[in-house]
């Protein structure tokens, strides 16, 4: 069943905008909505939410056209990244607020609000104010009190990008719970893969006020269907080229004067674009002996090393430059240092292609 | 540990600077309070003279009644401004801030011409006598023409200051616009109502220019100082200036706590 339905929604908004967004959500999905800064994202949240209007197109909400409904009417709860907690109010206050706006009696909204508190795990922060709380607890009230009125739709905008890392992981649990738990549609915005991975259903990525890919956390990171989200999810070693087609099958892209094999036939001549995920490029001290005719093998030299604390990443110059991660495993022997000559590998199987197919 | 900031040159040489409006504020204090305060007898009877005490409450009522009407006609006002986002807003607010930059005599004469018994204004409401011309409405609305951009300025950069973000959720959460105002906004930016207030209020009191040109009697304390002084000389109006300048200390210190006290929670101390 559909719970938000955009058709061709469009918005200009000073430097956001919305073009012909066509979105269907399901409910109970969690959707991550991920996108560069200025993509438009909150936007999108608020014009769900009703507190921006479409310049054109429709809104349905659980069957509802809501596009001249005011937001207080929409049934959707909305999360900032600033979480918003109103600063006058203790957080049983803040939690509060919408139960009685509805007029729901005292006891009934001290009950809920108790409820909230303890499933959240925030009973010790109830008569307190939002000014004395941390990051990660200001959300959990921010959560609890965007769930007090039983939404249909939980609107979330980038929930976890002001937390530290602890807070956040903590944070990440809170919202899987809730995602098991209760039957609320939610759609956050997001920019980090990981938040992605760990909570979509599905993502929609927003690059300029467009959809530009829709699909499960795989098939967004691992296919991206443009150079633009490639370069966004981080892909990286993006390389434009020419095919040449022998005939036989496969096909190779030209760059410079290195011919990259990779699967499928592709017309002769034809420009396209290449992504090559870092961490599947082999480095290898010498040249591999194999007669694999999909195999790249791209002499190089270590131009930077960039340790990490569970990878080290290598910038590498050759006929082309690349990049490769190599996993740390505490010896780190195996891990070149700068201006050592190596040799990058890869399959065909490790070539994605980002455009021009 | 030792406070460097204190022995700094420039510091210092701003200090010196800026003293000089500080030493004149407190000289012209002096020159009142203590001729006044070496004959308090004459003080004495200069506070219980009916005509005083009249023109003090006047005035403080007229200024309160100006106050009222700002409150409840330009806090909305106020509102819209700070939210709106439209191209001609900026008319407005010049509109606003005009009896700011006009001489108050200017004023004056403007509302004079406006309220008086055969203006535009002034003569319909005649006709349902309601008068304005030497009278205590006259007052106020001389008192509103001044105070407006005092009063409309302060609050509108409390509502300004309030995150547009907080009316947000809570309308999500099923506030109304209104609600929302009154819920969110409105608690939020108590600190630059109140001081909204009293600056409104302390332009209001001090108003002579623009209140004697509509109406000279009944008497604000301002036209009794300057009566007095051209009629009775230095003594005799120095007395009525000193218990105003009691009476305004006083509202300050009391106005001052109440602000403290009351704008705990505004958005910008957080």
């Amino acid at each position: 069943m559909t719970m938000i339905e955009l058709e061709q929604v469009s918005l200009a908004l000073g430097e956001f905008s919305l073009c012909n967004v066509n979105l269907r959500i399901r409910k109970g999905e969690f959707l991550v909505l991920l996108g560069p800064s200025g993509a438009g994202k909150t936007v999108l949240l608020e014009v769900i939410a009703g507190l921006q209007a479409a310049d054109s197109g429709k809104v349905t909400i659980n069957q509802r056209d809501v596009s001249g409904v005011q937001p207080e009417y929409r049934g959707t709860a909305l999360v900032y990244q600033d979480y918003s907690l109103f600063p006058h109010m203790t957080a049983a206050e803040n939690i509060a607020y919408g139960l009685k706006i509805q007029g729901r009696p005292s006891q009934e909204i001290t009950k809920r609000v108790d409820v909230l508190l303890t499933d959240f795990g925030i009973s010790s922060l109830k008569n307190r104010y939002p000014g004395s709380m941390s990051g990660g607890e200001q959300q959990r009230v921010a959560i609890a009190r965007a769930l007090a009125t039983d939404p249909s739709v939980l609107l979330l905008d980038e929930p976890f990008a002001s937390l530290d890392p602890r807070s956040r992981d903590e944070c990440i649990r809170v919202m899987q719970d809730l995602k098991e738990t209760r039957s609320v549609t939610i759609v956050q915005v997001s920019h980090s893969g990981d938040d992605a991975y760990a909570l979509a259903d599905r993502i929609v990525v927003l690059i300029n006020g467009r959809i530009a890919q829709t699909g499960n956390p795989d098939e967004v990171f691992c296919q991206p269907a443009s150079p633009e989200i490639a370069q966004f999810t981080g892909m990286e070693n993006i390389i434009p080229g020419i095919v040449t087609s022998d005939g036989s099958g496969r096909s190779r892209i030209n760059i410079g004067s290195v011919a990259i094999p990779f699967p499928g036939t592709y017309q002769d001549g034809a420009g396209i674009t290449i992504g090559i995920p870092a961490r599947n490029m082999q480095i290898l001290p010498e040249q591999p002996v194999s007669d694999d005719q999909g195999m790249t093998c791209i002499p190089c030299h270590v131009r930077r090393v960039t340790w990490g604390k569970d990878t080290a990443t290598l910038k590498l110059e050759g006929q082309i430059p690349l990049t490769a991660v190599m996993r740390r495993t505490g010896y780190d022997r195996h891990i070149p240092r700068q201006g050592m000559h190596v040799y990058a590998v890869f399959k065909d199987t490790d070539v994605r292609i980002l455009s021009g197919a | 540990m030792v406070d460097r900031t204190r022995y700094e040159p420039c510091l210092i040489a701003f200090w010196l600077l800026g003293s000089v409006v500080i030493v004149i504020t407190i000289l012209a204090l002096l020159s009142i309070a203590v001729p006044e305060l070496s004959d308090m007898s004459h003080l004495a009877l200069v506070a219980t003279e009916s005509g005083v005490i009249e023109a003090i409450l006047l005035t403080m009522v007229a200024a309160l009644v100006a106050v009222l009407f700002l409150v409840t006609f330009c806090t909305p006002l106020a509102y819209v401004l700070a939210r709106s986002n439209s191209r001609w807003k900026w008319i407005v607010e010049n509109l606003v801030d005009i009896p700011l930059v006009l001489p108050h005599t200017v004023a004056g004469l403007m509302v004079y011409l406006l309220f008086m018994s055969r203006g535009p204004i002034g003569a319909p409401l005649r006709s349902v006598g309601i008068v304005f011309e030497d009278a205590f409405l006259g007052i106020v609305v001389a008192m509103i023409f001044v105070s407006s951009p005092y009063y409309i300025n302060a609050v509108r950069e409390g509502f300004e200051k309030v995150p547009v973000h907080l009316e947000n959720v809570a309308r999500t959460l099923g506030a109304t616009r209104f609600h929302a105002f009154r819920s969110i906004t409105l608690p939020l930016s108590t600190r630059h109502l109140l001081s909204g207030i009293f600056l409104a209020w302390g332009r209001a009191v001090g108003e002579f220019a623009a209140v004697v040109m509509i109406a000279y009697f009944p008497m604000v304390v301002s036209t009794l100082i300057y009566q007095r002084f051209t009629t009775g000389g230095l003594a005799e109006s120095r007395s009525v200036a000193f218990i105003m300048i009691l009476i305004c200390i006083g509202v300050f210190i009391v106005f001052r706590w109440i602000t403290r006290a009351a704008g705990r929670h505004d958005h910008d101390r957080a």
